[in-house]
């Protein structure tokens, strides 16, 4: 009987106007290759978002979607966002 | 009841042993097998090849299930779960699940999850203004269809650093949501509620009164203001940069899918 956690990103998104990355990280328990519990967390990330903490497959994706051009714009949206 | 068992069609056996391996049975009046059970103890009605445990092959009524007077069944032919006099009670299309007759996508359930989420104190970027991770003593998030509700109880340690993208003066903001607000169009706005604070640092505001939050779509950001006498004002990075602080709040907002 061999137990093992598992931590994945079962899960990265790209959504909205923006390309902000939703990472979706999935812990599983398994035993002997049965999954026995698996929980989800979840963060997103914004264009112009420090990365350095993120993996390399979400930073990858972050350097490909979260252009100059993207950055820019979505600084724009949040700096008028006060209402 | 009458049942035939039609010979090598109906009954094989194995030629060895002469255990039955495979039976079909038909009505004596159809050459068409309305039973049948495999090698495999894959069972089909309406069909001679079952490919599953259980199979059923029909038009209408496809699959009955009847308990003491009610009767529903699935039409398979739609996806449609109807009571015994048609009236559709549910349906599952490629949109998610749909309730009594309705067919509008919108309205379709096509996600339930839960799960956890790490709140932080950030810019307006979602960068990190702090050098220390908060102590989460809950952080949960609830999604059902577009609707994403997310509460958190949170403290910081008794003492940490500032990062590059701390400013005294600059805007507060809660980071970590689970998931983008999502709108289309402008002027889309989504609020919560804050239960809860502690160790924060009104002097620059001059203020004791309870935050606000507030999410726009398209952002990753909780914001925090607090009420004034004929509005809100803006809360700073450094009314937080103080051991201790914390919060407990809930937001509810949609997200895109």
């Amino acid at each position: 009987m061999a137990l093992e956690k598992v931590i994945t990103e079962d899960k990265i998104e790209v959504v909205g106007d923006f390309k902000i990355l939703q990472i979706r990280t999935k812990t599983a328990v398994i035993e002997d290759g049965v999954e026995l519990s698996s929980s989800f967390h979840r963060h997103v990330v914004a264009p112009g978002a420090d990365v350095s903490g993120e993996s390399a497959e979400v930073q990858a994706i972050a350097a490909a979607v979260h252009t100059a051009e993207v950055i820019a714009a979505y600084q724009a949206h949040v700096a008028a966002q006060a209402i | 009841m009458t049942v035939t068992i039609n010979g090598t069609t109906g009954l094989a056996t194995d030629s060895t042993s002469a255990v039955v391996e495979a039976v079909s049975l038909n009505h004596p009046s159809s050459s068409t097998a309305a039973i049948t059970m495999d090698a495999s103890d894959n069972v089909g009605i309406g069909t001679a090849s079952p490919d599953a445990k259980l199979k059923v092959v029909a038009t209408g009524a496809n699959l009955l299930v009847g308990y003491a007077g009610t009767q529903n069944y699935f039409d398979a032919s739609e996806n449609i779960f109807r009571n015994f006099s048609g009236t559709t009670l549910a349906r599952i299309d490629s949109d998610g699940l749909k309730f009594n007759s309705d067919t509008a996508a919108a309205n379709a359930l096509d996600d339930y999850e839960e799960g956890h989420w790490s709140p932080f104190w950030c810019d307006s970027n979602g960068n990190a203004i702090f050098d220390a991770s908060a102590t989460v003593n809950f952080a949960h998030y609830t999604k059902v269809g577009r609707y994403v509700t997310a509460s958190c109880y949170f403290n910081m340690p008794g003492s940490f650093g500032t990062t590059s993208y701390y400013s005294a003066g600059g805007a507060l903001r809660l980071g970590g949501l689970p998931f983008t607000a999502y709108a289309t169009g402008s002027n889309n706005y989504y609020a919560g509620s804050v239960g809860w604070y502690s160790s924060w640092s009104w002097d620059a505001g001059g203020v004791s009164v309870s935050p606000l939050i507030y999410t726009r779509h398209n952002t990753t950001v909780l914001n925090m203001v607090y009420p004034t006498t004929n509005g809100v004002g803006t809360i700073l990075m450094q009314n937080v940069n103080v051991g201790g602080s914390g919060m407990i709040i809930t937001a509810t907002y949609f997200t895109q899918a």
